[in-house]
């Protein structure tokens, strides 16, 4: 067998056992990163799990669905599931010959030896460099055959967010078994009132909470089976009483049976109060002494109110309009308080909320119009007047303030023709300056030259200075003048004689 | 295909190796430490390119190319960059002669230019006018002055030297100037054991005489046997990559890049690390480029042909950090591919 051939199998075996390696590091790099990203499904089914139980205990039921364990399983089981498609699936992918190969290089610091020489085998013809190459493989392939090739770790994103995942779902399993604790609580009128209340942020008045508690004592000491005859036995009685419309306004013979919804805090807070007017009467069948204190309560509140409103003909209606008793209308009786409906007249009140109908209903029909038109239009809203074409003289720049566009008779013009260009502000002649001097005219003239003597001055020789000489700016000589000075110089002391040696 | 192609292939790389260790050995003798700088100058030279030195004075920049021009017995001359240079004073000109005959004539002499080995001193003390007298030089090989073309005696290498203090009255190179230098090679500072050796060699009696241990045959040999090393299709892939990394908004750069780069590296780029690379496997033995030769000559490749924006200049990004992310961020071909 020649060394290629040799080489081919060790390659070969190098990447069959590589690339299974490689596979099983995807796979579990695979697993870990889809079950990170999964995670949130960790907590997501407990989560569920306490919302069903929760709804489940407001109907009234028993808030065990499940036991704790098999959640827990649950909880676990849902990120493992994806991420165990996604380990499958990267195992399911095969390794490429050359990324097998040049991982074991990388491991066994072979400098791509394998995958080089893997690369040249394939060639036909090769060079010398190729060759050697090859056989430069070949030496090692053996021994790269039968090195140990580790695992590598693969970083996978997301691993920091698994403890706050496993705390939450911990977290969400305690409520859960927390509400696995709670009994199961009757539901009625006085279950709404709460509810609304509740919801409306804000506490029962008086007689609410009162009702509230006789309710919950009625309820307390009777019997579990009693609860559902109670409940048929309540039911009629309120259906009557809405048939009836007896002591019950209007508007909350709306409200009632809603939970209060799509209502304001102002709107809740006075339909809370309804609503409890009307809760007595719903719960008065039940027993005799609470059905007495109930009307005697009744009965005062009626003369209170009747002591109270004694405009009651200009009261009423503006209580209707002011939203008061809630639930009528969505969000246009939500804030208008009833306090201030007193000096509001319908005239005055011009609400945003109706401002901003009516200003979209307009555009609604300006688009529409556009579109008939063929396309959007410029906005003409903000189009000025065509200007006045009387003949008025105007305030400086600015345009005449009674013209008004239309043309036609107007004042009586005070001038004509010529006289309406003038200017209305007269403005003075800045420039400021002197007439030029017109042409310059040059002559000449012929004259003869005269001559000048010059006075002959004497030479004389320069008299001694009487103080020290300053120091003297020297001229900095050329190169070329310096060179002549210099050999000036050299001349004259060849010529010269030699001066005596200073003694 | 035959053994004996492959036997003297060996043979060549084996030559390759003592006479660069040869070379290397005698710079040594004059140079003390700088390992890297002798070894890039002398790897650019095998690689058939040009060198440019960044350093502060005083650290054998001028030295080191003067070394190499004695240790390779090649005509070397030097040319001392100032702002008054003209493109004239680098490739030649002609001058009027008197002839024989009493006339006159023009007759051409050629510039510092024209030899194997130009040291190229404190070339961004010149003004880009003369600086770019060399541009044809280095990439064509070749000078053209008037109707007249010299053909450049091979091998034929610029090494520049500037200095990275002192930038007033200086002319930064131009990027096509840059580019044409295959390494830009940083001098540091010595080591601290590399003083006393420095003290001891400069400061005594004695002078090291350098004695030619190449010549222009062998350089040229040398070069041959660089062109002839193979590269393998995933190093390719790997230095374009590598390049290709450095370009801002390309596949392959990562957010560095993209943030505080304003020009990558050309295709020259790509040459030059295929170059250095070679000439790093036939030293370390090996008959192909691998990787991880690729990955060594980097730094000395890129970090001139990368331009940094402005906003990398002002947060203090060097042209190292850049490639070293770059390589930091790349993924070798094999596992990009899968």
């Amino acid at each position: 067998m020649s060394a290629e051939q040799n080489l081919t199998r060790d390659l070969d075996q190098i990447e069959g056992r590589a690339g299974t390696m490689l596979q099983g590091v995807e796979s579990r790099a695979a697993f870990m990163a889809a079950g990170f990203r999964a995670l949130p499904l960790l907590a997501a089914v407990p989560a569920a799990f306490v919302v069903a139980q929760l709804m489940r205990w407001a109907g009234g039921g028993e808030p065990v669905l499940l036991p704790l364990p098999f959640v827990l399983l649950l909880s676990l089981l849902a990120p493992g599931i994806p991420a165990a498609r996604a380990a499958a699936t990267a195992r399911a992918r095969r390794v490429s010959r050359s990324r097998a190969l040049a991982e074991a290089d990388r491991q066994l610091e072979l400098a791509d030896r394998l995958v080089t020489a893997d690369e040249f085998l394939r060639h036909g013809a090769r060079t010398g460099f190729q060759q050697a190459a090859v056989e430069d493989a070949a030496r090692r392939s053996e021994a790269a055959a039968g090195a140990a090739l580790e695992a590598p770790e693969a970083a996978i994103a997301g691993s920091r967010r698994l403890p706050a995942w496993g705390a939450l779902s911990l977290v969400l399993l305690a409520l859960s078994a927390w509400v696995s604790t709670f009994e199961p609580r009757p539901v009625g009128g006085g279950g709404v009132t709460e509810a609304a209340a509740a919801e409306a942020g804000e506490p029962l008045d008086e007689e609410a909470a009162e009702d509230a508690v006789t309710a919950e004592d009625r309820a307390a000491p009777a019997p579990p089976e009693a609860v559902p005859t109670e409940r048929r036995a309540q039911d009629p009685a309120e259906a009557k009483r809405s048939e009836s419309g007896e002591d019950v306004d209007d508007s909350v013979k709306e409200s009632s049976g809603r939970t209060g919804a799509g209502r304001s805090s102002g709107a809740l807070s006075s339909s809370a109060a309804s609503e409890s007017r009307s809760a007595p009467s719903t719960q008065g069948q039940s027993s005799k002494p609470a059905e007495r204190d109930k009307k005697k309560r009744e009965s005062k509140k009626k003369k209170e109110r009747k002591a109270g409103d004694q405009p009651t003909p200009e009261r009423r209606p503006e209580d209707e309009q002011s939203g008061a008793t809630a639930g009528k209308g969505s969000s246009k009786g939500s804030n208008r308080n009833p306090t201030a409906s007193e000096w509001q007249s319908k005239d005055q009140v011009t609400e945003v909320d109706d401002q901003e109908v009516e200003d979209d209903e307009d555009t609604d029909e300006d688009e529409e119009e556009q579109e008939n038109r063929g396309g959007v239009q410029p906005s003409l809203r903000d189009r000025r007047p065509p200007v006045s074409r009387d003949l008025q003289i105007g305030f400086g720049n600015r345009p005449n303030p009674d013209a008004n566009g239309r043309g036609g008779p107007s004042e009586q013009k005070k001038s004509r023709g010529v006289a309406s260009l003038v200017l209305g502000v007269p403005v003075p002649d800045r420039v400021k300056g002197r007439p030029g001097p017109g042409p310059t005219k040059i002559t000449q003239e012929r004259i003869e030259p005269q001559a000048e003597e010059a006075g002959a001055l004497a030479a004389s020789a320069r008299a001694a200075r009487s103080r020290p000489v300053p120091a003297l700016s020297s001229v900095e000589l050329g190169p070329q003048l310096r060179e002549l000075v210099r050999a000036y110089f050299l001349a004259r002391r060849a010529a010269a004689p030699p001066a005596s040696a200073p003694q | 295909m035959t053994d004996s192609n492959a036997d003297a292939a060996r043979a060549d790389a084996q030559r390759f190796r003592e006479t660069y260790e040869s070379i290397r050995a005698e710079v040594s003798r004059r140079m003390v430490g700088q390992t890297d700088v002798i070894e890039g100058v002398l790897t650019a030279l095998l690689a058939g390119g040009h060198v440019l030195l960044e350093g502060v004075p005083g650290l054998g920049k001028t030295m080191l190319v003067s070394s190499l021009g004695e240790a390779l017995k090649l005509s070397f001359s030097r040319i001392q960059f100032t702002p008054d240079m003209m493109p004239a004073d680098v490739r030649g000109t002609s001058v009027l002669v008197e002839s024989e005959g009493g006339g006159h004539e023009l007759q051409f002499e050629q510039g510092p230019i024209v030899a194997n080995l130009v040291l190229a001193d404190e070339i961004n003390r010149a003004t880009p006018k003369t600086q770019s007298a060399l541009l044809e030089a280095m990439q064509e090989r070749q000078l053209t002055i008037g109707r007249r073309t010299i053909k450049l005696e091979e091998p034929f290498c610029v090494m520049a030297t500037q200095n990275p203090v002192e930038q007033e009255g200086t002319y930064p190179l131009p990027e096509a100037q840059l580019d044409r230098f295959l390494f830009k090679l940083v001098v540091g500072y010595p080591e601290e054991g590399d003083y006393r050796e420095i003290l001891r060699r400069t400061t005594g009696e004695q002078e090291v005489e350098l004695s030619s241990v190449s010549n222009a045959e062998t350089i040229n040999a040398m070069r041959s046997t660089v062109r002839q090393v193979p590269v393998p299709e995933h190093a390719e892939d790997y230095a374009i990559r590598l390049v290709m990394g450095t370009q801002p908004g390309s596949a392959y750069a990562p957010e560095l890049v993209n943030r505080y780069v304003s020009l990558g590296s050309s295709p020259r780029g790509a040459q030059a690390l295929l170059l250095g690379a070679k000439v790093k496997a036939l030293l370390a033995g090996r008959f192909a480029v691998a990787t991880e030769d690729i990955a060594a000559v980097a730094r000395p490749v890129l970090r001139h042909r990368v331009l940094l924006g402005f906003e990398g200049l002002s947060e203090g990004v060097t042209t190292d950090q850049v490639v070293d992310e770059v390589l930091a961020k790349l993924p070798v071909p094999e596992e990009a591919a899968g």
